[in-house]
């Protein structure tokens, strides 16, 4: 471990900037880094000049260029995939490369476990030694005075870098660095020496087989390292966290001292990982026959007795429900109802309480509960009983887990069934009072009055249902026309919205489609370096039109005939006999096609017919029944909810609203190209019907369908557009969104407009967001096991606190930190920095406290920004939010925490097993 | 060490607690008299709430302060973020841990009322975030009923934000319509009132009066009540003239508001009702007249240095003042039990010095808030020839709006005449800025009146040489829907007959 972080370190300091943007795992290259390297004689600067013509021919603003775009260039296919898989933090946007870091992150957790263990055990098995010096072995000396060494070296290269020492510099690198490095040889062989000496006494050949790996890997990491080309250094250097201005290469090409370091830096790395997939693969072998020896009977009977310690012997999960029923009795002492105007906020504001106190109160008991037991159960010597029965290790482990999850999961029921009853008296009971009080105003004249509350109520219920969104890709246009990827910025600290001109040619414009190239792509169509993947964001057209109604039939009649279109174009250059049997079936589709039309033409028929005899009926009970059944057959219309904002640059005439149009173009209308930059305007899908019908298509009366309503800022607007409008559009459709009111502007973002799928129950929604909170759980309860198998119960309980509170408080820090992009400085320069009340954006006089301070966080911040890969990002499981702002919550989101749960329990309770395993064999 | 047995051990233990028990009581009862003397305690302070004390309670008292501070990050960064409810929910939670944070009352408060109402498009939403805003500084002044800083705050904003924004004319129609009775009521008569500038001058009022008892209670007690954050308090503070003027403001502000239309729907109301209102409003322009300020400087007098008392209204009465230049006696007297200074005679020569000091400061503060022509105006307007020319000009303006300039003509005719007759009275008031823009702006709808209709201008016409300048400066009313929005729903207004 502690070489690992020196040799971090060490280059940190080599690099001399920022720390290595080393850890984030999902991290995607950034493109900055790719503009900013300077290097004159490499192919980026020439590939961005190249660049310039076309971005501003197509409208101004510098498309970014991907380095690993211009990295493409540099490299042959295997060394980008030896790159990607070498990499610990390369990652590629695919449903694999999640799955790739994880396998990276956890080969590294165990490699580090692997080696700490042999460490410990061949430390423990040494016999006495024949040499020593001042009573310690002659190589322990040796790295004991590597370390010192090494951290003196971190602070000389920082006092060099504050130019409070002078460079001294060797064959172009740091004295400094050199001699850090050579601490790190002397650490390495200490490594080796002990470990060859440990596994061979052991004469584990399993373990042998693993450290022959490992040194094939570091050949391997080595040989790969070297075959890189010099010219990708600059961009692989960037990645390291080299400074944009550091000069890996000369102008000949050939690497520079520093380029020398990134080279080994890469091959260090890659080596690491190699050697973590040596270790990996034995433990994986290791666990999977554990598993298999696994049994259901016995883990159910571990489970069993967790269950009833947690209620019999520490009686925690009552506690948690006294205390829940205790809070929510007073809750009206601690949450402020919101004023009578902002009704909406009701629903908001307690199904986001009630979701963070059954959060809160679950995890404490989690983290109260699991890591007590385990130790209680060594340290009293109970768990002799267990293991000596009949039963493994990893039984004992998942069995109690099984256990809590079964207590958390009773837990979690109960506390989501009294808050729903809660909810719906609150919740239920003010919507109630709220349509009194409607028909009240109503009654009374004050029709302002009702019209407030009415929309109060509108918000309240949208926020209790579970609307399942579906957003499209935006897109800009300026006020004079020219395509963009962001609207205006009217200077709001966050721009979290970008807004559009009024009265002017600026339009926000939504794609939907299955298939659509990302904006940038679609902007720029001809901008070099490679393409951003394709982003699927359709119309679910199966959801909005209804089964057997006029537009689902007319939909219907655009599937076959996109078929039958495909099958035409096939026929051109087929084969004789191929082209027969293409003819049958087009001639069978065509059939097919006007069996169809027959159907719709009746259908819509007997429609009209409706519609009269409900206009002919004088009854007027009689005329609605009517009218209803003729509703019947047509689908409703397509709900689209937005949410802008208004900025205003004049005052208007007090009490006008800012007013916006709306359009909603048919893929087959050539009025929303795809390219909206390129100057031919050709429509996203060509009408496979449209010589059938010529310019008159009865199934899509229209293929724009235009409104105009006025913004009420920070409501949900609701508007709808005609179902015919989704028929034979493949689930393509363009939104445009206007502002009509001169000098204003109109604000928005992606997600600020959607259609909506479909309204949930809010019932299963809330279910399910409790759902995030049993992951939440599940999680913790793998840390607590885990912590509790080598720790006593106190220390035990204060690392799962810990995790939690790093994963849910601390986790941004943590990633800033991790991606280098703490402003300030790390944990000892911020303290410096607090102390002082200096700033965080001023350099801080090179005082020798200073330069201490940086020399400690340059030691303690590459250790810290390890912690991101195990820090459960509790957070991110945590769905409340979506369930509180009314959004359904979908299985696909619910099934990717259940993975990122899975993906952090598993380990732990993977790296609990060892643990016990060893425990109890060293006891 | 384990000598002794279980039970003397048990023994011990027992003794102990009930010796700091014992010790306690002495403690706690030195508590209370400390509370006493000091006017601490939550019962005094303001009022007891349970949520707030149960939080405390859990955040074992001290953790609290630094939970509040990283719940006012949260709140800010949530401003950010435009999460508008979510910060009042934020605020409203560190209100609950520290109720006696002053700061907190009085930023959040400003920042909901102005801050985040503007960022709100729709005037009723607007009006919502005011309204909380206020509410929010008015149950501040429940938990914190001695500060004068929060009263003061809640009247600002009652009376500016609401009264004075761009889009005060829907702001305070919102405000006349609202059903929230509570919100409405003045709190120094707690009646409902159906205008913000009313409403406003009684908590100016309050503000005035807490101010004075602030100022009490600092000099009675060995130390001023306690508070988290011990802010100087920023208002009433003894050479604060502008402080003290606002109730009158207020009034006045209502009084004239009345006759215009200052909310959207409401016609604007003569007669009677203006006169009494208008008539009000000097009685708070006196009463702030009376009001005993310190002069700031000091003059050496029989060797002591003395401050004497400057009542601003004596300026309506300047023989009051200059009668007592010779008056040594009245000086001596004065001197003496002012500041008790032991002055048992003044010369001439010292009276005489006294009395154009007093002069001048009257004179001085007098200008400085304009106590001549606010005390003029309100004359002026409650006659009722004054009330009768207002009714006018508005009959004649909604006329000319309405484009029937014969009439308009008339109307302004008949109505400049009466206020030539009621301004010659009036001289201050006749010829202040103010007043002359004002006028001005009538004679000119006159004139146009005159010329659309088609008729001469007279040569005799009233007010003509304040034509020039209102010309120069042609900005609208905003204050006056009128003249924002034009002749909107006049078919139900019984102000047009």
């Amino acid at each position: 471990m502690s070489a690992l972080s020196l040799f971090l370190l060490l280059a940190w300091a080599q690099a001399g900037g920022e720390p290595a943007a080393a850890a984030d795992p999902a991290a995607s290259p950034s493109p900055s880094q790719g503009a900013s390297a300077e290097s004159p004689d490499t192919s980026a600067p020439a590939a961005e000049a190249g660049a310039n013509p076309v971005a501003a021919a197509a409208g101004g603003a510098l498309p970014v260029v991907q380095p690993t775009a211009l990295l493409a260039e540099e490299l042959a296919n295997w060394q980008k995939w030896a790159l990607l898989i070498g990499d610990p933090i390369r990652t590629v946007p695919v449903w694999w490369g999640p799955i790739l870091s994880w396998v990276k992150i956890v080969s590294l957790a165990g490699l580090l476990g692997w080696v700490g263990a042999w460490v410990m055990a061949s430390l423990r098995g040494r016999r006495r030694a024949r040499v020593t010096i001042g009573g310690a072995r002659p190589l322990d000396a040796a790295l004991l005075l590597a370390i010192l060494i090494g951290i003196g070296c971190v602070f000389v290269r920082q006092a060099q870098q504050s130019e409070q020492l002078p460079q001294v510099d060797v064959a172009g690198v740091a004295l400094a660095s050199l001699v850090g490095m050579l601490c790190l040889g002397v650490g390495a062989a200490w490594l080796e020496t002990v470990l060859w000496s440990g596994i061979l006494r052991e004469r584990r050949i399993g373990d042998v087989l693993v450290l022959v790996g490992m040194h094939l890997a570091l050949l391997v990491a080595v040989g790969i390292a070297l075959s890189m080309p010099s010219g990708a250094m600059p961009y692989l250097g960037a990645r390291l966290g080299f400074p944009p201005d550091a000069t890996l290469l000369t102008p000949e090409g050939e690497l520079t001292p520093s380029g020398v370091v990134a080279i080994v830096l890469i091959g260090v790395q890659m080596a690491l990982t190699l050697m973590g997939f040596v270790v990996f693969l034995r433990i994986a072998l290791l666990v999977l026959g554990e598993v298999s020896a696994i049994r259901p009977r016995r883990l159910y009977a571990m489970g069993k007795f967790s269950w009833v310690e947690s209620f019999r012997k520490t009686r925690i999960p009552w506690a948690v429900l006294a205390i829940f029923l205790l809070i929510l009795a007073f809750t009206h002492w601690f949450l402020q109802p919101p004023d009578s105007q902002r009704q909406a906020e009701l629903s908001r504001l307690y199904v986001g309480t009630l979701m963070l106190l059954s959060s809160v109160l679950l995890t404490v008991m989690v983290a109260v509960l699991t890591p007590i037991t385990l130790p209680n159960d060594i340290r009293f010597q109970t768990i002799f009983t267990v293991v000596t029965k009949p039963v493994r290790r990893l039984e004992i482990i998942w069995g109690r887990m099984l256990g809590f999850m079964g207590v958390v999961t009773a837990l979690v029921l109960a506390l989501g069934g009294i808050s729903l009853l809660y909810l719906e008296r609150n919740i239920g009971g003010r919507i109630e009072q709220l349509r009194q009080e409607i028909a009240e105003a109503r009654e009374a004249g004050l029709d302002n009055q009702a019209g407030l509350l009415e929309a109060q109520l509108d918000q309240l219920q949208t926020r209790r249902s579970a609307r399942l969104p579906v957003g499209g890709s935006l897109t800009f246009v300026d006020s004079l026309g020219e395509p963009r990827i962001k609207g205006i910025d009217v200077g709001q600290e966050l721009e979290i919205r970008s807004f559009v001109e009024g009265a002017t040619q600026a339009e926000a414009s939504w794609l939907f489609g299955p298939m659509i190239p990302h904006p940038v792509d679609r902007l720029f169509p001809n901008r070099p370096g490679e393409r951003y993947p394709m982003l699927s964001m359709p119309v679910p057209v199966g959801l909005l039109l209804h089964e057997g109604t006029i537009e689902d039939l007319a939909n219907d009649i655009y599937t076959v005939a996109y078929e039958r279109a495909e099958l035409e174009a096939r026929k051109q250059g087929a084969e004789p006999s191929e082209l027969s049997r293409l003819n049958a079936e087009v001639s069978r589709l065509e059939e097919q096609e006007q069996g169809l039309l027959r159907e719709y033409e009746a259908l819509v028929a007997r429609y009209s017919d409706l519609v009269q005899q409900a206009e002919a009926a004088g009854d007027a009970p009689e005329a609605a029944r009517l009218r209803e059944q003729a509703e019947a057959l047509r689908s409703p219309d397509v709900p689209v909810q937005m949410t802008f904002t208004v900025y205003r640059t004049t005052k208007g005439r007090p009490g006008e609203p800012v007013y916006a149009s709306i359009r909603v173009v048919h893929p087959f209308s050539a009025e929303a190209p795809m390219y909206p930059g390129s100057r031919e305007n050709s429509p996203l899908l060509i009408d496979p019907l449209a010589r059938r019908f010529g310019g008159n298509n009865p199934l899509i009366p229209e293929l724009v369908h235009s409104d105009t309503f006025d913004v009420k800022e920070y409501y949900t607007n609701k508007w709808a557009f005609p179902a015919s409008m989704l028929v034979g559009s493949q689930g393509y459709l363009t939104i445009q969104v206007q502002c009509l009111s001169p000098t204003q502007y109109l604000g928005m973002a992606e997600g600020d407009l959607f259609l909506v799928a479909s309204q949930g129950s809010f019932l299963a929604n809330y279910m399910k967001g409790l759902a995030g909170i049993w992951l939440q759980a599940m999680v913790l309860t793998a840390i607590g096991v885990w912590a509790g198998t080598f720790l006593s119960w106190p220390v035990a309980l204060l690392i799962t606190v810990f995790f939690f509170a790093a994963g849910e408080i601390f986790f941004p820090i943590l990633n800033q930190l991790a991606t280098g992009q703490m402003i300030g400085g790390g944990p000892f320069e911020s303290m410096i920095r607090m102390v002082s009340h200096s700033n965080q954006m001023t350099e801080l006089d090179a005082t020798l406290g200073v330069i201490l301070a940086k020399s400690l966080d340059a030691i303690v911040v590459p250790i810290m920004s390890l912690l991101i890969f195990v820090v459960p990002n509790f957070s991110a499981m945590d769905l409340s939010n979506l369930v509180a702002d009314g959004f359904a919550i979908q299985w696909a989101t619910l099934g990717a925490n259940i993975l990122l749960a899975l993906s952090y329990a598993v380990p732990f309770s993977i790296a609990a097993y060892f643990i016990l395993k060893n425990r109890e064999v060293a006891a | 060490m384990n000598t002794l047995s279980i039970r003397s051990k048990q023994i011990l233990y027992a003794l102990l607690i009930v010796g700091i028990f014992a010790l306690m009581i002495p403690y706690g009862q030195w508590l209370q008299r400390e509370k006493q003397a000091k006017d601490l305690g939550e019962a005094t302070i303001g009022q007891v709430d349970a949520g707030s004390f149960m939080l405390k309670l859990a955040m074992i008292g001290g953790a609290r302060g630094v939970v509040a501070n990283a719940l006012w990050m949260q709140a800010q960064d949530l401003q950010r973020r435009q999460e508008w409810d979510l910060l009042k929910t934020k605020v409203d939670f560190i209100t609950k841990l520290q109720p006696h944070f002053l700061s907190i009352w009085t930023f959040q408060g400003w920042n909901l009322a102005y801050n985040v109402s503007v960022e709100w498009d729709d005037p009723a939403d607007k009006y919502t975030w005011i309204k909380n805003g206020i509410n929010f500084l008015r149950e501040g002044v429940e938990n914190n009923p001695r500060s004068p800083d929060l009263v003061w705050d809640t009247a600002w904003t009652y009376y500016h934000k609401i009264g004075f924004a761009d889009e005060a004319i829907i702001l305070r129609q919102l405000f006349h319509e609202d059903q929230d009775e509570e919100f409405r009521t003045d709190p120094i008569d707690n009646r409902v009132y159906d205008d913000n500038f009313k409403v406003s001058r009684g908590w100016f009022e309050m503000a005035v009066d807490r101010a004075d008892e602030f100022s009490r209670v600092a000099t009675e007690l060995e130390a001023p009540v306690e508070y988290v954050d011990p802010v100087e308090n920023r208002k009433g503070r003894p050479g604060d003239l502008a402080f003290r003027t606002m109730p009158a403001h207020a009034q006045t502000r209502y009084a004239a508001a009345l006759e215009k239309r200052s909310k959207v729907n409401v016609p604007a109301q003569f007669g009677e009702k203006a006169r009494s209102e208008w008539g009000l409003a000097e009685q708070e322009w006196l009463k702030f007249g009376e009001y005993e300020f310190r002069s700031p400087n000091a003059l050496r007098i029989q060797g002591e240095l003395v401050a004497q008392p400057i009542v601003i209204g004596d300026i309506l009465r300047p023989e009051v003042i200059t009668n007592l230049k010779t008056d040594t006696q009245y000086w001596a007297q004065l001197l003496s039990e002012y500041e008790g200074k032991d002055i048992r005679e003044v010369t001439l020569e010292e009276a005489e010095r006294l009395t154009e000091n007093k002069m001048a400061w009257t004179n001085r503060w007098a200008d400085q808030n304009n106590f001549r022509y606010w005390i003029e105006r309100c004359r002026a307007e409650m006659e009722p020839d004054g009330v009768r020319a207002r009714q006018l000009f508005y009959e004649g303006y909604l006329a000319y709006l309405n484009a029937d300039f014969p009439k308009a003509a008339d109307l302004y005719q008949e109505g400049l005449d009466l206020w030539k007759t009621v301004l010659d009275r009036y001289p201050t008031y006749r010829d202040d800025d103010l007043n002359r823009k004002d006028t001005g702006q009538t004679v000119l709808r006159y004139r146009e009146a005159l010329l659309q209709a088609g008729r001469e201008l007279p040569e005799d016409m009233p007010f003509a040489d304040m034509m020039a300048e209102a010309e120069l400066d042609p900005t609208l009313d905003p204050f006056d829907a009128l003249d924002m929005l034009g002749p909107i729903g006049e078919a139900d207004d019984s102000g047009s007959e």
